[in-house]
């Protein structure tokens, strides 16, 4: 090999090794689920991204986001953006929140935009909490009012709903997360 | 052909090995040089001593993205170069928190109102060495009420979350948290 041809093989390799390690990095973090997420159910989990010793890909993703993550003691966020089908949620559709969920002092639900600023709606409703909620609890979002336990999605794009169990049982064994029963989100009907 | 694949193989799993290398690096050091972590953005909400209110998460100015908006949240920043750092938060009856958090937006210590005494969380941060410091002077008769925490960074923000379990209760937690105190130990 000449001078000049292994000059440029090392500069191809530093490029392609700089770049593609970059790449690799964004390329994961914007994945739909990263590494360190934990799937159960319709929901995701990043249980150790408030843990000091947690887990590097969770606390970069959570960096990138500019997200403050629940620490172990508060309690377990779940993270919704799929229905029990695997089709991404859409304010075009009505939801429903189906199941028991998991016992903690307190839990919220609210619903966000995939960039994490609360989904605007004209009855100015962000979040519903456990003190709020009635009967079973199952929870219905819509863009249109139901009757019971109502969260408005916003009008029109993809939504995140994020379930926060507050002291809750769940937090400390997060490893079990994938057994817990936890509530399934439903897709009822949907606007053509 | 096979000649070229053989010369160039050197290269081609130097390349591979550097993209894994780079891949772990940009991982690891993406909290401590991105600039907009929650850190960052609660750092800048608390400038000046004394305890802040953040904005609700559901006005435009909210600090930081994916906030629950049911969390009343008081932050106070800290620099232990002044000293150890004293937080008397007042919980009330719905569920609370207390949250130290780095620059880099790392949770370093998390506790609710579940370890307070009398509803009140009692915090003191500082480093290894000034926590130490403490531990020599304490009296052997007195109990210590308040709780240690020892952490490596230097500057961060301390959070202090209050449920707002109703929309009628904001303005009672509100009030709770406007009468957080905090600042360096010396002071306070």
């Amino acid at each position: 090999m000449n001078r000049l041809a292994g000059l440029f093989a090392t500069l191809a390799m530093l490029v392609a090794g700089l770049s593609g390690g970059v790449a690799l990095s964004a390329g994961m973090l914007r994945a739909a689920r990263p590494p360190g997420t934990v799937v159960a159910g319709d929901w995701k989990a990043w249980p150790r991204a408030g843990a000091p010793d947690g887990d590097p890909y969770a606390r970069a993703l959570f960096a990138m986001r500019g997200e403050a993550p629940l620490a172990p003691a508060e309690g377990l966020a779940l993270y919704g953006d799929r229905d029990s089908s695997g089709a991404a949620l859409r304010s075009a559709c009505a939801y429903r929140i189906a199941g028991r969920i998991p016992s903690a002092r307190a839990w919220t639900i609210a619903v966000y935009r995939p960039d994490g600023s609360l989904a605007e709606n004209a009855a100015r409703r962000y979040v519903l909490t456990s003190a709020e909620a009635v009967g079973d609890g199952e929870v219905v979002l819509s863009r249109d009012p139901a009757p019971g336990n109502w969260l408005p999605i916003g009008p029109e794009g993809a939504f995140v709903v994020v379930l926060r169990l507050y002291d809750s049982p769940l937090t400390s064994a997060a490893a079990a997360l994938g057994g817990a029963r936890l509530p399934r989100i439903e897709r009822m009907d949907c606007a053509s | 052909m096979t000649g070229a694949i053989v010369r160039f193989a050197p290269f081609l799993l130097g390349a591979v090995l550097l993209t894994a290398l780079v891949h772990i690096l940009t991982i690891l050091v993406l909290p401590a040089v991105a600039t907009r972590t929650a850190g960052h953005r609660l750092q800048a909400l608390a400038a000046g001593p004394g305890v802040h209110l953040a904005p609700p998460a559901a006005s435009p100015e909210a600090a930081t993205p994916f906030a629950d908006p049911a969390m009343a949240t008081a932050i106070c920043a800290f620099d232990l170069a002044d000293g150890p750092f004293r937080v008397r938060a007042q919980m009330g009856e719905s569920f609370g928190s207390l949250v130290v958090l780095s620059s880099s937006g790392a949770v370093l210590h998390g506790l609710t109102d579940k370890a307070a005494t009398r509803r009140l969380l009692d915090v003191l941060v500082g480093t290894d060495r000034q926590i130490r410091q403490i531990e020599a002077q304490d009296s052997e008769d007195r109990p210590v009420q308040e709780i240690r925490l020892r952490i490596a960074p230097t500057r961060g923000v301390v959070a202090i979350h209050v449920l707002v379990a109703r929309p009628s209760d904001r303005a009672a937690a509100t009030e709770l948290l406007r009468r957080t105190q905090c600042g360096t130990a010396a002071e306070s």
